[in-house]
């Protein structure tokens, strides 16, 4: 049996849970996730997530130790790095990359920002929870998501809307 | 010799609309490179409150003498300061509530306990904060 794996396969929007359970199924998820691991490379369809990865990895070891924002911060834990890493991987290709940020609380931020009434700002929690604000103008969003493996909805939602050039750029990527 | 009155909270003067607000900053990360201010820095914790200096009454230089001062207590390296309106606070129904000390201290308290929430007022006072670099 031969299994092709098409570009616009590899290419698609979304990102496939692994929840395969046969062994053909599991092959198909590796090698879905090793297309994606490649393409993640070029500049232009990872849009910059390697230097996002390799920013989360140095703000990580940055604020491994308490106080490190001078007024009591909790330290990032390992298991909240692996949480963003594992989102920031879930994101489709295409998406802009992220600019990444530490909070007090101990939690890792993936911040979309165009202006100071459009941007983006996502929480990830040790527990894999994604708290989300968003300024839209006049309008605001914000709330919290569980983090299953797969980016919510309405957090693609609002990254379109903050950067909708992303959503071209999906679309071209699908075509 | 008489020792000199203790000044307590009472005796503080209260907040004005116009008075402008300093978060010093101690993390590079929570600026970015057009020198805005993420929300990060404005998140309350580990007190469920945040603390600012007030500018009343303090020239320039003893604004950045406070920072140095709190840099070195800490120790952490001062980046700069987040100046906001004390209007811009009370317009997210948040309170400022002025302390004895440190000099010329204060507390923004009044914060909804979830995170979210939290979230999106800490994005309103960033939005309307202005950084100023350690000169």
């Amino acid at each position: 049996m031969i299994l092709e794996m098409t570009a616009s396969a590899l290419l698609s929007l979304c990102a496939v849970p692994t929840c395969a359970s046969s062994e053909t199924a599991q092959y198909l998820a590796a090698q879905f996730g090793e297309g994606r691991r490649h393409l993640r490379k070029s500049y232009y369809l990872g849009l910059g997530m390697s230097r996002a990865s390799e920013e989360l990895l140095g703000l990580s070891q940055e604020c491994s130790g308490d106080n490190w924002d001078g007024y009591g911060a909790a330290r990032i834990t390992e298991q909240t790095y692996l949480q963003a890493c594992a989102f920031l991987d879930a994101l489709p290709l295409g998406t802009p990359a992220p600019s990444v940020g530490a909070e007090p609380d101990g939690h890792l931020t993936l911040e979309w920002h165009q202006s100071a009434r459009r941007t983006l700002s996502v929480s990830v929690s040790p527990e894999g929870d994604l708290h989300y604000a968003a300024l839209l103008g006049p309008s605001k969003a914000y709330g919290t998501e569980a983090f299953l493996g797969e980016v919510p909805q309405t957090i693609l939602d609002l990254i379109h809307r903050v950067a909708p050039e992303s959503r071209r750029t999906g679309a071209l990527i699908a075509a | 010799m008489p020792s000199s009155p203790r000044e307590t909270e009472n005796d503080l003067p209260p907040v004005s609309a116009d008075e402008l607000l300093a978060r010093f900053i101690f993390q590079s990360n929570h600026i970015r490179g057009d020198h805005s201010v993420k929300q990060n820095a404005f998140i309350p914790y580990p007190k469920p409150n945040l603390s600012v200096t007030r500018h009343l009454g303090l020239a320039e230089t003893e604004v950045w003498e406070i920072g140095r001062e709190m840099a070195e207590s800490r120790p952490a390296t001062l980046h700069g300061r987040a100046d906001v309106h004390a209007s811009t606070i009370t317009t997210q129904s948040l309170k400022i509530v002025p302390t004895a000390t440190p000099r010329n201290h204060a507390n923004i308290t009044g914060w909804p306990p979830d995170k979210p929430s939290q979230k999106i007022i800490a994005q309103e006072i960033a939005a309307a904060a202005q950084f100023i670099s350690l000169p």
